[in-house]
């Protein structure tokens, strides 16, 4: 019993020590010492560890004051993407509570973090979604010069501005002007095949592989042999030596490269009607890409097929997943090109078409910038 | 000696007096309301019942008869509400990438929103157009929520929206993600959370410790898709009772302890890819119908199953047992209704209703509920409880717009989400 009783004290005196110390950093944060806090959040990480910091610091910065909003929101640049999470939910849970105790936020504070693009675009988002909720004019007034907005979110919020106004308008060239600049600046896939759709009605067709950056000229080779699967695994000749007039051992007979152009709009490369309609096989695809300048850029590549991508002999991604979707940009990894010529090969593996809907074997590969532009490069033709 | 398992009851943790003292003089814990009947999860505890709830038999979302509250939702989504302490919550996913993910919380009685708590997904958002990456129905504890999505991103937040660990799975298991839509919903057993993802690329388990975030263990599981759920569960062994999860892939059925990931069970079973559940001390398991087990620890070779029904062949909805009778809907839109090993006169029957079916029904004491993809719900008397007759089509209340979450039960109402709208259905 007199255990107890002494167990239960400590128990006391440790509950008051907390109490005290939430209290402390409570107020800590509503006066704006938010520094550690938000630190401890910006290095936010993916380990097993657990997260019982990240989970003090959180409460702290979510009470803060509404004028400290925009430093919460500023901390959100150059984060990692789970970071960034933890910054936006504390940014959130403060804007709306103030929203909630007084029904407005201030106006001016969030518009003026919301334009300006030295912030993050996630925490600029955030600052416009709040300011949305309290100033409706905000959308007619500022999406108009967000077209070219480096946040994907925002930019689309102005191509989709910019097309509701398109249908208000009655003549042709008017139209066809309005639908050009929205295809411009428009980087999310369905608005930009929608709006491609739209100009080839007014006679005025867009150049979708131009647009997107879809590398159109190929050099092919294959089949190799996919028994079992196992060729995705298995070097063959092209990835040791992808000299255009090599040959080499293919699944049946030798196999040699070939040129390849795909007509295809929307930039899809058919190995059934290139190689062959054939089952558990291997062909290899490449492409010399030509830039003026060292540049950062993404190869976003999409196939219903097992897939390897090398440039400039570095392997980037690989996926051996079958069947299971051709969405644009499906797989994205990022590249530095270098100046001059640059190797790209990519491996792309069939199955044994066991389903009706494994037909498929196929690819379409596009290099951009991080916001889904066509990069600045150019792809050699033979 | 036999080892049986049983259902796992959140609400009924076994805490002495005195240490319940002790947590509360040093968490300094509000008394949380006690609900008579929260809905913690996907299908509740995995069985769709509510033996207590009242229902209305009938409702208009157009003259608004017996809807109590609707509300507009800022984004797509499959997954069910749940209800816990007075709060009804939904995931919602948004945005042209549907990279922008949402937990919200709504008063249960007004419809009111306590709290909205938005962020962006870390893994892949691909899916069929039909789902969401918001698929995935969260769980809670009773103290906290867990929201998985179809990006493998897992959130947990306190009952009033406070953040308190955040995950990215993907960044863990880089090769993660099914394009086709990852729908697979969490389970707590034991104090940890435990997610399942499989797919072609990358498949796991893992557990969470509720409170503070840490991988407390991993697995890898068959590279297959599936969209199964895992089971919360506690495995007789000796005196104890171990907290446990079943998962399940095409190929094989386990069960780990949940706080270890100790394999106490493994059996090679061809399972479909919807989730199991559990009834009394049976898992039942859809396999090419329904087989129904006992988790019998020592056991090596394979089991036979306690019970089977080919009969029993389902669609996309979870079969739903209630001792004596299992209720599934196949791919035409039938209803169909057989017998466990455990029932006394019950009768076969089916009852063509229409359409394809994504969400698991909801059964009551007197009725199952029941509704389509395009929102169409079918309300089948089965009259008085354990009642062998023939289900009878009451009502087919129209809802207007696709639902594919299944529904929540709690406190005499019935909560339906849609893409667009979150509905209390209730006499009240």
């Amino acid at each position: 019993m007199k255990k107890l009783s002494q167990f239960i004290h400590l128990s006391l005196l440790w509950a008051v020590a907390a109490i005290v110390s939430t209290v402390t950093q409570d107020a800590n944060a509503q006066n704006g010492n938010l520094a550690e806090p938000l630190e401890i959040l910006r290095n936010a990480t993916f380990g097993p560890e657990g997260q019982l910091d990240q989970q003090r610091a959180w409460k702290q910065v979510s009470t803060a004051k509404i004028e400290h909003l925009p430093t919460i929101l500023a901390a959100m640049k150059d984060t990692s993407p789970l970071a960034a999470n933890w910054l936006c939910m504390a940014a959130d849970a403060v804007a709306e509570r103030e929203f909630n105790a007084s029904g407005t936020l201030p106006q001016k504070m969030l518009e003026s973090f919301a334009t300006n693009v030295a912030h993050s675009p996630r925490g600029r988002r955030i600052a416009f979604q709040w300011l949305e909720r309290v100033d409706p004019s905000a959308k007619e007034r500022l999406l108009p010069a967000m077209l070219d907005d480096s946040s994907l979110e925002l930019r689309y919020e102005a191509v989709a501005q910019l097309l509701d106004k398109v249908d208000l308008e009655t003549a042709d060239d008017k139209k066809t002007q309005l639908y050009q600049k929205a295809f411009a600046s428009a980087r999310d896939v369905e608005q930009i095949e929608s709006i491609a759709k739209k100009l080839t009605e007014l006679g005025k067709p867009a150049d979708l592989v131009q647009q997107m950056g879809y590398v159109v000229d190929w050099q092919l080779v294959g089949p190799f042999d996919n028994t079992d699967l196992a060729g995705f695994a298995t070097a063959f000749g092209p990835e040791a030596n992808n000299n255009t007039a090599a040959t080499y051992r293919g699944k049946a007979s030798n196999v040699s490269w070939s040129s390849y152009h795909s007509e295809d709009e929307k930039g899809i490369v058919d190995l059934n009607e290139a190689i062959g309609d054939e089952k558990e096989v291997v062909a290899y695809a490449k492409a010399t890409v030509m830039s003026e300048q060292t540049q950062p850029v993404q190869f976003r590549v999409a196939s219903n097929n097992a897939i390897k991508l090398w440039v400039n002999g570095k392997q980037l991604t690989e996926h051996n997943v079958y069947h299971s979707g051709f969405a644009v940009d499906q797989h994205v990894a990022d590249a530095q090109l270098k100046v001059g010529a640059n190797q790209v090969l990519l491996k792309v593996c069939q199955n044994a078409k066991k389903m009706g809907w494994e037909k498929e074997w196929e690819f379409r590969l596009r290099i951009t910038d991080a916001l889904g532009g066509a990069a600045e490069v150019a792809v050699q033709q033979k | 000696m036999r080892q049986y398992f049983r259902t796992v009851n959140y609400r009924r943790a076994s805490v002495s007096p005195l240490a319940f003292a002790v947590a509360l003089l040093l968490c300094g814990a509000s008394s949380k309301r006690v609900i008579a009947e929260d809905w913690l999860g996907f299908r509740g505890d995995s069985r769709s019942i509510s033996e207590t709830a009242q229902l209305p038999t009938d409702w208009s979302v157009d003259t608004c008869e017996n809807i109590a509250w609707e509300v507009d939702l800022p984004g797509r989504g499959v997954s069910s509400p749940i209800v816990v302490d007075g709060r009804v919550v939904v995931t919602c996913s948004s945005g042209p990438r549907e990279d922008r993910l949402h937990v919200i919380a709504f008063d249960q009685v007004s419809g009111k929103q306590l709290w909205k708590r938005n962020f962006w997904a870390t893994g892949r958002t691909l899916c069929n157009a039909t789902s969401a990456v918001a698929a995935n129905t969260p769980v809670s504890d009773g103290e906290r929520i867990y929201a998985f999505f179809s990006s493998n991103d897992l959130v947990a937040l306190d009952l009033d929206g406070n953040v308190q660990w955040v995950r990215g799975l993907q960044l863990n298991f880089p090769q993660a993600g099914n394009d086709v839509g990852m729908s697979s919903s969490p389970v707590v057993s034991g104090g940890s959370v435990v997610v399942q993802s499989e797919a072609l690329g990358a498949s796991f388990v893992a557990a969470f410790d509720c409170r503070t975030g840490e991988m407390l263990w991993d697995l890898n599981r068959p590279l297959e898709a599936t969209w199964s759920s895992p089971v919360a569960l506690k495995v007789e062994k000796g005196r104890q009772f171990i907290d446990a999860v079943a998962v399940q892939s095409r190929t094989r059925l386990d069960v780990y302890a949940a706080q270890t990931g100790e394999s106490l069970w493994s059996q090679e079973i061809e399972c479909e890819t919807i989730a199991s559940c559990v009834s009394g001390d049976l898992l039942y398991v859809p396999s090419k119908g329904i087989k129904s087990y006992h988790v019998e620890l020592e056991s090596e070779e394979t089991v036979k199953p306690q019970w089977q029904e080919n009969r029993l062949q389902m669609g996309s909805p979870s079969p739903v047992i209630d001792g004596n009778r299992a209720f599934v809907i196949n791919r035409s839109g039938v209803l169909k209704c057989g017998a466990t090993d455990k029932a006394k006169g019950v009768k076969p029957w089916d009852l063509r209703l229409k359409g394809r079916f994504w969400a698991t029904p909801v059964l009551t004491s007197e009725a199952i509920y029941c509704i389509n993809s395009d929102g169409l719900a079918f309300v089948v008397s089965l009259g008085s409880k354990g009642s062998s007759k023939k289900g009878k089509i009451i009502s087919k209340p129209d809802f207007g717009e696709a639902v594919l979450g299944s529904p929540a039960v709690a406190d005499d109402a019935m909560f339906v989400r849609s893409h667009k709208h979150l509905w209390k259905i209730s006499e009240k």
